[in-house]
């Protein structure tokens, strides 16, 4: 029982601290993030595990785990309120080709993040021919860039 | 590779249909042995991971399932208990499966019989709810093994059986 417990804590604390930090953290791994992962992903192991290294406490943390991701998966895919909790909602960084100033603010993005997705997806380096660019509910920028002119 | 062999994309679908009944069997039972696990069949906890024995006026609460190098508890409790000694003989078959790290409150004395290990403990003040508590931890992996029965002042309890998973 004490393992479906921690794993069933574990899972709501990460899934609630990881949703509140922002999708930036995901998005973009600086090097201090890669080490606040691998520290959260020791600290994680300790909170699961405590003293029991046994075997059956690995299958049932594992299967506790995984259980807890299906029916979330399942309850977000009926409940859409739960979805946009749990998920988020894609974010327009440029709309019309109008940057929002406010919206790269609150995600922590900049343009310089756009013009690097822009480069990465569709080979556009002028900032001017994107139309739309969007932060992702899974942390990618997608990048909708303006119709060619014919004299382009 | 035929250019219809390399587009795959739709030509499996019997097949996914077929994997999506047993994905779902699959977590079906997953939920089985998670649900099992919060009952206690997995020890660690749950109600069916404890066993409850009864020695006279002692209630001797002992695992059923444990695992194997995690720590566990033992206790043995009196609902109304005042100054006075309590001999409490523990069977050899216990300390095969489990090894004793801390005992509270303290025993007075310890000795090994041929009963088993006999810890005396001593109380004072006036009558209340007491319990002695024993820090265990398994020490080999077991398949059910009977560990016979405790006694608490002369009075046998049942006989104990435990397993411990790896």
């Amino acid at each position: 029982m004490e393992s479906v417990i921690r794993g069933a804590a574990v899972y709501l604390v990460l899934l609630v601290i990881i949703r509140l930090s922002g999708r930036r953290t995901m998005a973009q791994l600086t090097p201090f993030d890669f080490v606040l992962l691998l520290i959260v992903a020791e600290t994680t192991q300790q909170a699961l595990l405590g003293d029991d290294f046994s075997i059956t406490n690995a299958v049932i943390l594992i299967l506790t785990l995984f259980l807890i991701d299906i029916a979330l998966s399942y309850a977000t895919s009926r409940i859409p309120l739960l979805a946009q909790l749990v998920d988020g909602r894609p974010t327009y960084l440029i709309r019309n080709g109008h940057i929002d100033e406010r919206a790269l603010r609150k995600t922590r993005m900049s343009v310089v993040d756009i013009l690097v997705a822009a480069r990465a997806a569709q080979g556009v380096e002028d900032i001017a021919r994107i139309k739309h660019a969007l932060l992702e509910t899974d942390a990618g920028i997608s990048i909708i860039p303006r119709e060619q002119k014919s004299e382009d | 590779m035929t250019a219809a062999s390399l587009r795959d994309h739709d030509a499996a679908r019997a097949f996914q249909e077929r994997m999506w009944i047993v994905t779902r069997i699959g977590w079906l039972a997953m939920v089985a042995i998670v649900l099992a696990a919060a009952f206690g069949l997995s020890g660690k906890g749950g109600p069916l991971s404890r066993q409850h024995l009864v020695a006279g006026a002692a209630e001797i609460d002992v695992p059923r399932v444990a695992r194997w190098s995690a720590s566990d508890t033992m206790s043995i409790s009196f609902e109304r208990m005042g100054a006075g000694e309590v001999e409490v003989v523990v069977p050899h078959a216990f300390g095969d499966v489990f090894a004793i790290e801390a005992i509270s409150p303290q025993p007075a004395s310890g000795a090994s019989t041929t009963d088993g290990d006999v810890y005396r403990f001593e109380f004072a003040g006036s009558e209340s709810k007491r319990s002695i508590d024993f820090s265990l931890r398994a020490i080999k992996p077991t398949l059910p093994t009977g560990i016979g029965a405790f006694r608490v002042n002369e009075e046998v309890s049942a006989n104990a059986s435990v397993i411990v998973l790896r």
